[in-house]
């Protein structure tokens, strides 16, 4: 009997309840409950982030068997078999090659303190939510990074922390719509502003009309607005699109990082970024 | 309650893999989305108040994961729930081809609802690009993915068998 009143309560309560955990959450209330979760899904989604990559690396051996096995069968068992003995130990090299790149970074560059992170998942990107592509790291509030830090790898900059947590964070991409970034070119020091794009490389836009900038120039943080440091690379301008109609002159930018196949990223930690948005931040892309 | 902490550890599993795993998978700008046909298959083979009380635990992982404001998805997971519950009762029964349908229309109306809700939470949203390049390629691509899922399970079920024949 109770069970047959409760039942037609449910969807009015879901709906209430929804509209409350919102309320809540903009209020600044669930802080908590955001830290909680963040730590509670931090073991399954480093599980299943090394079982991807592990499974990967497989799959990669898998293929260079195979070609390996058209080419002489006569080898084909001795590969096979050193392929698989010697997965772990791939898996283990690639990593230490991507340390190395990092190390190499912070070498280059003794005036920054760099925490290095290694990405544990990226963030879910449809059904509850196709619109954000955050990417997370296995660093947190406990290793001191705070809301604004510049993340980079060897190759360049992939964007800063965007949410803190516990034990873990969320990098707003350089390629994120929301994410816009102070630059200039290095070769013709024009300056403008790096707008990311859905499904589209980033857009240099707002250069003034009289510099000529060319395809193949770097773009770097030009260090205006203080949220970056100046000098980090950015990206390649594969396109430039003049038009005489237009106040100002754009550029698609190629970044210099592959996001999808970044593992390991560095945070900068001793770069005091200006005053940013609560956490989490506010949606509206805003300018450095 | 049982079925709230029943399903926490659930969630966290299920919003893990499609955080580490699926997500990635990128195809055409769509991606798979478990979530979705685990709430379609939990309302079709389980119950609506189960599924709806799943969708109150599992919506605030997910917005954690996605860094949205938490309980945005409710709405959207509630859309999913009701579609598959409204249509299982009624029109189609609970053929294979039902669940499909709901898979297709419950992520292209629970993505619109997502970003009706983020518009009106302030957020700053190329919509043109979203819907284009995001929100119709994983529309089709779960539509597709459908099939795989619900084939199996419709085979197993000698309920399903007996209205195929």
């Amino acid at each position: 009997m109770r069970r047959s009143l409760f039942r037609p309560l449910i969807l009015p309560l879901v709906i209430l309840g929804a509209i409350v955990i919102i309320g809540l959450d903009l209020a600044g209330f669930l802080g908590p409950v955001n830290d909680v979760i963040h730590t509670a899904i931090k073991p399954p989604a480093v599980f299943f982030s090394e079982t991807k990559r592990v499974v990967g690396s497989g799959v990669s051996a898998i293929r260079e068997i195979g070609e390996l096995r058209q080419r002489n069968l006569e080898l084909e068992q001795r590969v096979n078999q050193l392929t698989i003995e010697n997965l772990r130990l791939a898996e283990v090299e690639t990593e230490n090659e991507q340390l190395r790149s990092l190390l190499k970074f912070a070498q280059t560059n003794p005036s920054f303190d760099v925490r290095g992170g290694q990405i544990i998942a990226r963030a879910i990107g449809d059904g509850a939510n196709p619109f954000t592509h955050p990417i997370q790291i296995d660093l947190g509030r406990t290793h001191g990074l705070v809301v604004g830090m510049p993340v980079v790898t060897d190759r360049g900059l992939v964007g800063r922390i965007a949410n803190v947590y516990p034990h873990s964070s969320d990098i707003l991409l350089i390629n994120d719509p929301r994410s816009n970034i102070n630059v200039m070119t290095q070769a013709s020091r024009a300056h403008g502003v790096i707008r990311g794009r859905v499904g589209q490389l980033p857009i240099m836009e707002l250069i003034p009309p009289d510099v000529k900038i060319s395809e193949g120039e770097i773009v770097i943080t030009s260090g205006l607005g203080g949220h970056f440091p100046k000098g980090l690379v950015v990206g390649q301008i594969v396109e430039v699109i003049r038009n005489d109609d237009l106040m100002f002159q754009s550029a698609i930018i190629q970044p210099t990082v592959d996001f999808d196949r970044m593992e390991l990223v560095l945070v900068i930690t001793n770069f005091p970024p200006e005053e940013e948005e609560p956490n989490p931040p506010t949606p509206e892309a805003t300018p450095e | 309650m049982f079925y709230l902490l029943l399903f926490f550890p659930v969630a966290l599993i299920l919003v893990a893999f499609q955080s580490a795993i699926l997500n990635p998978l990128s195809i055409a700008g769509g991606h798979f989305d478990i979530l979705t046909i685990f709430l379609v298959l939990l309302t079709l083979y389980g119950s609506r108040e189960l599924a709806l009380l799943s969708a109150i635990v599992m919506a605030p992982i997910a917005d954690a994961v996605a860094g949205v404001p938490l309980g945005v998805s409710v709405l959207p997971m509630l859309s999913v729930i009701t579609l598959a519950h409204w249509g299982g009762k009624t029109i189609f029964g609970a053929r294979l081809g039902w669940p499909v349908l709901v898979i297709f229309l419950g992520v292209l109306l629970s993505g619109a609802i997502t970003l009706v809700e983020l518009y009106l939470l302030g957020w700053n949203l190329p919509w043109s690009d979203l819907v284009l390049r995001v929100l119709l390629p994983t529309t089709f691509l779960n539509g597709l993915a459908a099939f795989a899922v619900y084939l199996p399970v419709v085979l197993i079920s000698e309920r399903q068998e007996l209205h195929l024949e």
